[in-house]
């Protein structure tokens, strides 16, 4: 019963007695008869030497049980290094095929606005968060007031993910939108709304960076009646300050969502990439 | 609430409107109202003058809403909205109909 037990809970021990038994025995054929050894003038034991078997079997030890050791392990290490390797690869050519060719040429300049407190706002203000920028004018009949709401959505379910994001709208209507007609209008939306303006020029100049269809007169004054053409698109910021992603009207309230932490989510695994490696 | 009232001194724009969350949906609502009106007379384009004989007898009320609740950009806006919006959803109708017109034919 014991014998059992033991040759069952080490048949490796076993089987390198049972190979070491037959060496021995192979040799001690080879080596009882005198004329075989004279015919292998290539064999490498020394003539006229000792058969040293204890040798011989200490190195077939070293290389049936440490060997298989270090084969496993080195193999091992290899590739888990190689598949390592293999999903940064797969990652890089991810995010490489999704931005197509180059990148485009979409915000990422400088600026000096104003926000609807009367504080500068410049792209110093895009540094360290993650942004998402709207072009519109308060005076906007639907669609502004829908796509602010809209934003209000995305904000409060990207917190509930702890994904922080500024939001800001720049105004296409620096006309008639002042600090303080900003101020009031954003009141009516999601808490932490930034509210962007600023000279004529300058603003003309931001809506040129992030390629905004401008179509605003310049010598209208403050009280007429009129509307300001803009283009519609939510600009995804990353903590450089670098254009990430517009997410158009297609998006609503779920997809949206997931379009931003996509985004998010690739451009933090690009960035820990960056930081790891060690070669 | 401190509001500045842009269109005080233009002439052609609407004293009433305030633009705050209540009154943009108070217009939308007699917008809406009002192109219901529309629908049941059937007239799609309130900005041709051939048709004010027929809005005027119809959807009189609807109309003085729609004009007091929202700024004079905003009317003109929506008017033409409903225009464009109505000659896409023909040319949306037109393409479906080819469509399956030439799915019979293969």
């Amino acid at each position: 019963m014991i014998n059992v037990r033991s040759s069952f809970v080490r048949p490796r021990m076993i089987d390198q007695e049972i190979m070491k038994l037959s060496l021995v025995q192979s040799q001690r054929l080879f080596t009882s008869s005198p004329a075989r050894k004279s015919t292998k003038p290539l064999s490498r034991k020394p003539i006229g030497g000792n058969d040293d078997n204890n040798l011989r079997s200490a190195n077939l030890e070293f290389s049936s049980g440490k060997a298989i050791i270090l084969c496993v392990l080195v193999g091992g290490i290899g590739y888990y290094i190689f598949q390592n390797e293999k999903h940064k690869m797969d990652l890089k050519r991810e995010q490489e095929s999704k931005k197509g060719y180059g990148k485009p040429q979409i915000g990422g300049g400088r600026f000096t606005l104003i926000d609807h407190n009367g504080n500068p706002f410049s792209e110093q203000n895009l540094l360290g968060k993650f942004s998402l920028i709207y072009f519109g004018f308060s005076h906007c009949p639907d669609i502004c007031p829908d796509e602010l709401d809209l934003l209000g959505v995305w904000l409060d379910k990207l917190k509930k993910d702890n994904i922080e994001v500024q939001p800001v709208f720049i105004t296409c209507d620096p006309a008639r939108d002042k600090p303080e007609v900003l101020k009031e209008y954003l009141s009516d939306f999601h808490d932490g709304i930034i509210g962007v303006t600023g000279e004529y020029d300058d603003i003309k100049n931001i809506c040129k960076q992030y390629r905004v269809y401008f179509s605003t007169p310049q010598n209208v004054r403050p009280d007429q009646d009129y509307l300001v053409d803009h283009s519609i698109f939510f600009y995804l910021m990353d903590p450089q300050g670098q254009f990430m992603e517009a997410l158009g009207r297609n998006h609503d309230e779920n997809s949206g969502v997931i379009r931003i932490k996509d985004q998010i989510r690739q451009y933090k695994e690009a960035d820990n990439n960056d930081n790891k490696k060690w070669f | 609430m401190v509001w500045i009232p842009f269109f005080s001194n233009s002439s052609d724009s609407n004293k009433d409107f305030e633009n705050n969350r209540k009154q943009r949906e108070l217009c939308w609502e007699s917008r809406d109202d009002f192109f219901n009106c529309l629908d049941k007379i059937n007239v799609i384009n309130s900005l041709d003058p051939k048709n004010e004989k027929l809005i005027n007898q119809n959807c009189k009320d609807e109309s003085k809403k729609f004009n007091k609740n929202c700024a004079t950009s905003w009317i003109n806006y929506f008017k033409q909205k409903r225009l464009i919006d109505f000659r896409n959803s023909q040319i949306d109708r037109e393409l479906e109909l080819k469509r399956q017109q030439e799915q019979i034919q293969d």
